[in-house]
């Protein structure tokens, strides 16, 4: 199934083209996404959620079409 | 001091906001960069009150960005922000807490808040602070983060972005303080976007 996808943030992904469609597995979590985009573990835990303009747990479960936001911050303030 | 009126430190404000900014209450997470320069900002237009929080102390690394003076180093830097913002806004109410944020204390903290401005400059309290808005906890609130603002490339690609229905992102999302050092100008322009979102959303929601 496809979702379309977006980042924020200095993800360091690799041949994902930021705001574009993507095929996931039918059950994958935001996290099995995670996983498979290859994040670093270390970012990981600092990376916020967002499907469909709200804010989920990285165990909500991907749908056809969902959009997905991966949010991490960078420092300095 | 000289004595004002609400309605002369008011009187240039867009007329539609006068009501709005006395009723809002903000939360600033964090007295650094961020913080001084947004609350400053808010201070300045009227708003009603300010919940400010911060655990550190003026450092005299902190001058090159942070709205702090040489004879405030080694004060709170809740307290130094304080008297700025009364020497600006008399009218202004102020809460203070010296303390570090963490998942428990944030939601008696910000109780009453309508938005936080995220002012931290580290990652995990910025990331903390985001994943707070995850569940219900801050249902009804604003959250305006801030991410990439270190350096001295283009200000332009200094942005306000929607993360969600009450989440915001202000600033470049890429440079990192590590890196590329966080200076002034940078750092006053995304407050400035941070402080702009703010007015936006009191105007929409009360």
């Amino acid at each position: 199934m496809k979702i379309f996808f977006e980042y924020l943030g200095l993800l360091h992904i690799k041949e994902i083209k930021n705001k574009s469609f993507l095929d996931v597995e039918p059950g994958s979590t935001a996290a099995d996404f995670m996983t498979k985009l290859q994040i670093r573990k270390e970012h990981q835990k600092f990376i916020s959620v967002f499907i469909n303009d709200e804010e989920k747990s990285r165990q909500t479960i991907l749908k056809e079409n969902d959009r997905v936001k991966l949010f991490l911050p960078t420092g300095g303030g | 001091m000289k004595k004002i009126s609400y309605e002369q430190l008011t009187a240039r404000n867009a007329p539609q906001l006068k009501s709005k900014l006395e009723k809002a209450v903000i939360g600033i997470a964090g007295c650094g960069g961020l913080g001084s320069n947004a609350a400053i900002a808010l201070s300045r237009i009227g708003i009603g009150k300010l919940i400010l929080v911060d655990f550190d102390v003026v450092e005299p690394t902190n001058l090159n960005r942070q709205q702090y003076f040489i004879n405030d180093i080694g004060k709170r830097k809740v307290d130094a922000l304080e008297e700025k913002l009364k020497m600006i806004n008399p009218f202004l109410q102020i809460e203070k807490h010296y303390e570090k944020l963490n998942g428990i204390n944030i939601k008696f903290i910000f109780k009453e808040v309508h938005i936080i401005v995220e002012a931290f400059d580290n990652v995990s309290e910025k990331a903390m602070l985001v994943k707070a808005f995850a569940g219900n906890l801050f249902k009804g609130k604003y959250l305006v983060t801030a991410s990439g603002l270190a350096g001295y490339s283009s200000a332009n690609t200094i942005k306000t972005k929607k993360l969600s229905t009450n989440i915001f992102v202000c600033g470049d999302n890429k440079t990192d303080f590590m890196t590329e050092g966080v200076m002034a100008p940078r750092v006053m322009i995304t407050a400035g976007h941070q402080a702009n979102k703010v007015v936006e959303i009191i105007d929409k929601l009360l």
